[in-house]
């Protein structure tokens, strides 16, 4: 059994690495809170797809990087099952498009001192 | 990166010892010695969890190297490392107050409590270290959980960067009214073999 503090260092992966956004709601400049247990609750017991338009799964050039690091041992059944749902369209790609925002900061910011 | 090579050579330990113990009647044909293997496996690495595996299994590895062998691998060389940023902060994990800070360029937390989660971005590939104050976090240290995970930005099946976190009990490691410095150090594994370091101060309640 996925203990909640597993679930939350899961969910934490998703949006940090992947850039999922759901069962998330702002409380104040860049601090976030988390709806857990409605993100577990949706993953163990929803019958129907949440957006049928999100249905998807992963590619298998998608399973092979995600094994390329230990997390793809949970992520890619948690990924499909998030696909299998529609909470995730898995065909965007797998990446959190901040990434490319905090890079070109950064190196901006490096320029700058 | 400490555990993708644990995780390899893991692997190819089971592996090994699969094909010398499943296949009893062809152990005692060949006369390999077992026994004094595992029992040395055992002394040596006394944290492993050494498993016997089937010939069923056996036979299953077998076909799953077969496939891979087959299947497209990963393709170029290892990206350099370019960047590395703390992404986020997340105190009392797992409970139902539990509150996310994104990190960017700040240099501390907001005040922390019960579990915390530290998630760290590495941008290439490069051999990490870190610590928390003064202290080390490795696998190997049960206050820490370490997960990675990998990401590719382009699609071309070549990881662009590994998307780490850690977890600690946040009441036991920095006193109550005091801060500790989180530290991530990566250095690149390829040309120009360069490091960057990132460090984020964590106040607790």
């Amino acid at each position: 059994m996925v203990s909640m503090e597993d679930w939350s260092i899961r969910l934490t992966i998703l949006q940090g690495a992947y850039g999922y956004k759901g069962f998330t709601e702002q409380i104040g400049e860049n601090m976030y809170k988390t709806d857990l247990k409605g993100f577990i609750e949706a993953i163990e017991n929803a019958k129907e797809p949440i957006d049928t338009s999100k249905v998807s799964k992963l590619s298998s050039d998608q399973i092979k990087v995600l094994q390329g690091a230990p997390s793809g041992s949970w992520l890619i059944p948690l990924l499909n099952r998030m696909g299998r749902l529609g909470m995730m369209d898995l065909r965007e790609g797998l990446v959190n498009p901040k990434i490319f925002q905090y890079t070109s900061t950064m190196s901006a910011y490096k320029r700058s001192i | 990166m400490l555990y993708r090579e644990i995780f390899t050579s893991c692997w190819n330990f089971t592996i090994g010892l699969g094909l010398n113990t499943a296949e009893a009647s062809e152990i005692e044909m060949g006369k390999v010695e077992v026994d004094p293997l595992i029992k040395d496996l055992k002394t040596n690495h006394s944290d492993w969890t050494i498993t016997l595996v089937t010939s069923d299994e056996v036979a299953k590895i077998k076909e799953e190297l077969k496939n891979s062998q087959n299947s497209s691998v990963l393709r170029g060389p290892a990206p350099p490392l370019t960047n590395v940023y703390i992404d986020k902060v997340i105190s009392q994990v797992g409970t139902s107050n539990q509150k996310i800070e994104d990190i960017g360029l700040q240099q501390t937390s907001h005040a922390v409590s019960g579990t915390v989660t530290v998630a760290v971005m590495e941008v290439g590939y490069g051999t990490e270290n870190q610590w928390l104050d003064d202290e080390r976090i490795t696998y190997q240290n049960r206050d820490y959980k370490l997960n990675e995970a990998a990401i590719d930005f382009n699609n071309d099946k070549i990881i662009d960067a590994f998307y780490h976190t850690v977890t600690f009990n946040s009441d036991l490691k920095i006193s109550s009214g005091t801060s500790a410095l989180y530290k991530f150090r990566s250095t690149s594994q390829n040309y120009p073999w360069n490091t960057i370091e990132r460090t984020i101060n964590i106040p607790h309640l």
